[in-house]
């Protein structure tokens, strides 16, 4: 019975739904903060989202900096370029708003101005960081993988791990996901999807990082098929990005799944959304892992089956009802009339002859897995043909 | 799923859960960059062995610097001030509390005073007034239990000053909760039961009052499964060490749930029982948790059907028909009452006529109720609950749960 | 690359002097009601002597104050909670869920629901407050409104109501 300690943390707040956003000032108040630095990408401020946090903060009493439009990808010069600003007008608190850069510049900078600015070199890796940084509200508002929860940041081919970067706040509004972006949307919705469903098979899972996971999915069962015919829905939009949220934190208890990080070493290779990647060898790569490991298929049926379902599904069945499921969300995605979602890899730009150089990045950075395995999944998900 | 136009959920607290869980304390102390914490617990537990076994898990590589175990039942300023001068006597830098609801509140309580420095602790009372986080707080639940591992709140009683002083905050949270199977082993059956149903009643309600939302959902049906799973089963046989994890787990779901959405008319009739006939919280919650369905199926039966899957099982659900589930888990979970009264030999009440102190006297009488439903009326928890409650529907309820009658839902009136 | 801007939000005036009407329309509605209906004067009889109850929007939002007088009379205190002994302190996190609250879109019950008050003070008489609370949104809403407000509106006889209604209307705007 030496059955090793569970081990769960999820220190992130998450407020979701209608006005989240006026909360703001009042979470700062909480947080002993009252003069944020406000980061937001290009894409955010291009989209005139920065007049929504104006907005909230309206009344407060609470005036605040306001950097718009950081670059597409983290860099350092931009850090320390903030990180001067940041101390000579003695902010107190950080939020970060849109995705991707915005949020690993905001976790930067907050490493800087809490130490010093050669510090980011040497705090690179895992677990360097030992004591609170500054309040941390994490506000996403365009499409990106859900990774401003977690305990990662990525700055100029630099990976930086500690729960120490997880925002103390993520505030979803359904306000900021006004516009239609259906090509990104649905590329969050599948890495929530993948990062859900791989945290709920992993061998390091317990129940308490499934009642993440769970929800995550229940939130993309419920949402993405209305945000898919109905792009202007902005309750079904949060809905999604209430997923990638959930998952996210589920995400940070678990190491990398196989789906994840073959669809990003195929995402990378090629400049196409990881998102996409991933929901397209989704099925495959849940496909293998059931094959290989009985549990697995009830585990799965369990977190996306509803209580009917449930109760009235034969387990013989399960792995063919999970399978059929994303299946059909990528048949909705792929009959979307402008811009269809590829449901196999041969309709995007990936040829057949690259992908055993995909299985192989995926190797290098960390996939423990055999590559002609990785490459039998590959081909399938590039056939879309079952596997054997 | 019900997704609520706005919801808030939070958890902070970091769970480490497994037959040897305390042996991880010493790494989490020193990732919170602590090494002698301050032990504290009540006469109970230290009577029960338990101190023994944490301190063996942890003393070769942590300095204990004092264990106190002086803690009263009902939490006390006095207390709390005399433990904050031991604390800061011993120079500790972190406090492990080891026990049920008194000892938590009390180890919050003396938090609050050494980390912020504090002479009076009015002045950090109320929502909001602890805006930074405090020194580091190991919890160790010995029951399973009341979830106050997972808890934003503490309630320390000034017994000079005749008053009761409620602290809330984010930061009141321990930074971990240890569930370890070790610590309930020796639970006595017919507490094993009660707090088993307090966890349970905390995860119902969670699931079907009026501040639900998905987090705290999913996290209510995770601790529904496994309390109802495992708490006949250990109740029946003490020593199943999986079992009890299970439990521990359970319980602290549960916590996760209420601490997030709240709870209803159970826990509003049930503290009022409690404050004015001095009955367990366990045993009062065991008892209410079927009236509290009943008195609201009209407004959340849709909520209470889809309890029936985890409680029950695939089987049980998928053969009931729909409009029947909701009825069928209040019969379920009479009859799990009934189950526990038979496996404590009677130990487990049924109803409140059958609640005796160890006088055998009987603690709670006709004459009382309505002072009880006096008393109700004045409960926080009455504003989740999804139908509304006043003097008259407080004694209709008491009065059947007092008999052991089921509810007569003809007479509910409804909003 | 990025451009920095100090922003100093302003205030949302139109929103404040809405808030601000109806906070006082309903600190009135307390005093004329609780001369009007019966229940709500039990209420009251049973708070402390001089108890006083404050709602209004956090950090300088607009407020009210209502409780009983140095003769146990119940009258709206004025807008101002400064250097008065509040019991009960009702505060609306910030301006539009108070919005949300006064054009009904949340009742008070979803409101507190989806973390948007917060309530500080006697936890008993907090109680009493909000059934007050009720009991006025009875007499002031139509029944198709009170009944979203209210968890379970109340079987009145028409006189009760309607001339309940009336009073109450008329003593909250003329303040007698």
């Amino acid at each position: 019975m030496e059955e090793s300690t569970i081990e769960f943390f999820c220190p992130v707040k998450t407020n979701a739904g209608k006005k989240a956003l006026d909360h703001i000032p009042i979470e700062l108040k909480a947080l002993d903060a009252e003069r944020p630095i406000v980061i937001t990408d290009q894409h955010t401020a291009n989209k005139g989202l920065s007049k929504y946090i104006i907005n909230a903060f309206k009344d407060s009493g609470m005036s605040f900096g306001l950097f718009e439009g950081v670059p597409k990808t983290a860099d350092i010069k931009t850090i320390r370029n903030i990180s001067q600003k940041f101390l000579y007008k003695g902010f107190d608190s950080i939020i970060a708003m849109g995705a991707g850069a915005a949020m690993d510049i905001a976790k930067g900078l907050n490493m800087v101005v809490c130490g010093k600015p050669g510090d980011l070199k040497n705090l690179a890796g895992v677990n360097k960081i030992d004591h609170r940084l500054m309040p941390f509200i994490a506000v996403p508002a365009a499409w990106g993988n859900g990774f401003e929860i977690t305990r990662y940041a990525f700055i100029e081919n630099n990976a930086y791990t500690s729960h120490f970067l997880m925002p103390d706040l993520v505030v979803i509004d359904p306000v900021l996901f006004k516009a239609p972006e259906i090509q990104l949307m649905t590329s969050t919705g599948m890495i929530a999807l993948t990062h859900a469903l791989e945290a709920c098979i992993h061998p390091d899972g317990n129940e308490f990082i499934n009642c993440y996971a769970h929800s995550a999915i229940q939130h993309i069962k419920a949402c993405l098929p209305i945000a898919i015919k109905q792009p202007k829905n902005k309750m079904a939009n949060m809905g999604v990005g209430n997923a990638a949220a959930l998952a996210g934190c589920a995400f940070s208890n678990v190491s990398p799944g196989m789906v994840h990080r073959l669809g990003k070493a195929a995402g990378t290779m090629f400049n196409i959304p990881s998102g996409q990647c991933m929901g397209i060898i989704l099925p495959y790569g849940l496909e293998y892992q059931m094959q290989k490991n009985d549990t697995c298929a009830s585990q799965l049926f369990h977190a996306i089956a509803d209580l009917e379902d449930r109760g009235k599904t034969q387990a013989s069945v399960y792995r063919q009802k999970i399978i059929d499921y994303i299946k059909s969300l990528q048949s909705e995605m792929a009959s979307l009339k402008k811009n269809p979602i590829p449901k196999t890899l041969a309709q995007t730009d990936i040829s057949k002859d690259s992908l055993p150089a995909i299985a192989q990045k995926a190797i290098d950075n960390g996939l423990s897995m055999d590559k002609d395995e990785c490459i039998k999944v590959l081909t399938a998900a590039y056939d879309g043909k079952s596997l054997a | 799923m019900h997704i609520p136009d706005y919801f808030e959920f939070c958890c902070r607290v970091k769970t480490l859960a497994g037959h040897h869980a305390l042996e991880s304390i010493p790494d989490a102390l020193a990732q919170l960059n602590a090494k002698t914490p301050l032990i504290l617990t009540d006469k109970g537990v230290a009577g029960a062995g338990l101190i023994d076994i944490v301190t063996q898990a942890i003393k070769d590589k942590v300095t204990i610097g004092s264990i106190e175990d002086n803690i009263p039942p009902d939490s006390d300023l006095k207390v709390v001030n005399d433990l904050a001068g031991v604390y800061r006597e011993k120079n500790c830098d972190a406090i492990i509390a080891v026990g049920g609801g008194s000892v938590l509140d009390t180890a919050k309580g003396v938090n609050i005073v050494v980390s912020e420095n504090a002479h009076d602790l009015i002045q950090f009372c109320g929502a909001g007034a602890i805006k930074r986080p405090l020194n580091p707080l190991i919890a160790i639940p010995t029951t399973s239990g009341t979830g106050s591992e997972v808890t934003l709140v503490a309630v320390i009683a000034d017994h000079e000053k005749n008053r009761k002083m409620l602290f809330t905050s984010y930061f009141l949270l321990p930074n971990v909760a240890v569930l370890d199977s070790r610590m309930t082993l020796t639970l006595p059956p017919f507490l094993t039961s009660s707090t088993g149903m307090d966890a349970m009643t905390h995860a119902v309600e969670a699931y079907t009052c009026l501040a639900k939302n998905p987090l705290s959902d999913t996290h209510a049906l995770a601790a529904i499964e496994l309390l109802s799973k495992n708490l006949l089963k250990v109740v029946k046989k003490p020593d199943d060490q999986e079992g009890r994890l299970a439990l521990a787990k359970g319980a602290n779901l549960a916590g996760i749930a209420f601490s997030n959405s709240m709870v209803g008319m159970v826990h509003t009739l049930g503290h009022s029982i409690g404050s004015v006939c001095h009955v367990p919280h366990g045993t009062c919650m065991s008892i209410l948790l079927p009236y509290g369905l009943w008195y609201n199926l009209h407004k959340n039966e849709a909520y209470t059907s889809e309890l029936l899957y985890p409680l029950a099982g695939q089987e049980i659900f998928a053969k009931t028909p729909k409009n029947q589930r909701a009825e069928k888990v209040i019969e379920y979970i009479r009859q799990l009452n009934q189950d526990l009264y038979d496996a404590t030999n009677g130990r487990h009440p049924r109803c409140f006529k059958e609640v005796f102190n160890r006088d055998k006297d009987p603690m709670v009488k006709l004459e009382n109720l309505p002072q009880i439903a006096k008393t109700a009326l004045g409960d926080g928890s009455i504003f989740y609950n999804p139908e509304e409650l006043d003097y008259d529907d407080c004694m209709m309820v008491l009065t059947a749960a007092w008999e052991g009658v089921p509810l007569d839902r003809s007479k509910i009136k409804k909003g | 690359m990025g451009e920095y801007k100090d922003i100093t939000p302003g205030k949302k005036r139109l929103k404040r002097i809405y808030t601000a009407i109806m906070l006082w329309f309903v600190g009135r509605s307390i005093q004329a009601a609780a001369r009007v209906d019966k229940d709500i004067k039990k209420e009251f009889d049973e708070l402390p002597d001089q108890f006083l109850f404050s709602l209004g929007v956090t950090p300088n939002g607009p407020r009210m104050v209502v409780g009983k007088d140095i003769n146990g009379r119940v009258k709206y205190m004025g807008s101002n909670a400064k250097g008065k002994a509040i019991n009960v302190d009702m505060t609306i996190k910030n301006l539009e869920a108070a919005i949300l609250l006064f054009t009904f879109q949340e009742s008070t019950a979803i409101s507190s629901c989806h973390d948007r008050l917060t309530v500080d003070g006697d936890i008993p008489n907090a109680c009493s407050v909000v059934r007050i609370l009720d009991l006025v949104e009875v007499y002031l809403l139509p029944k198709i409104i009170a009944k979203l407000a209210v968890k379970r509106y109340p079987e009145w006889e028409m006189n009760r109501k309607l001339m309940g209604r009336v009073q109450v209307y008329l003593r909250a705007i003329l303040g007698f």
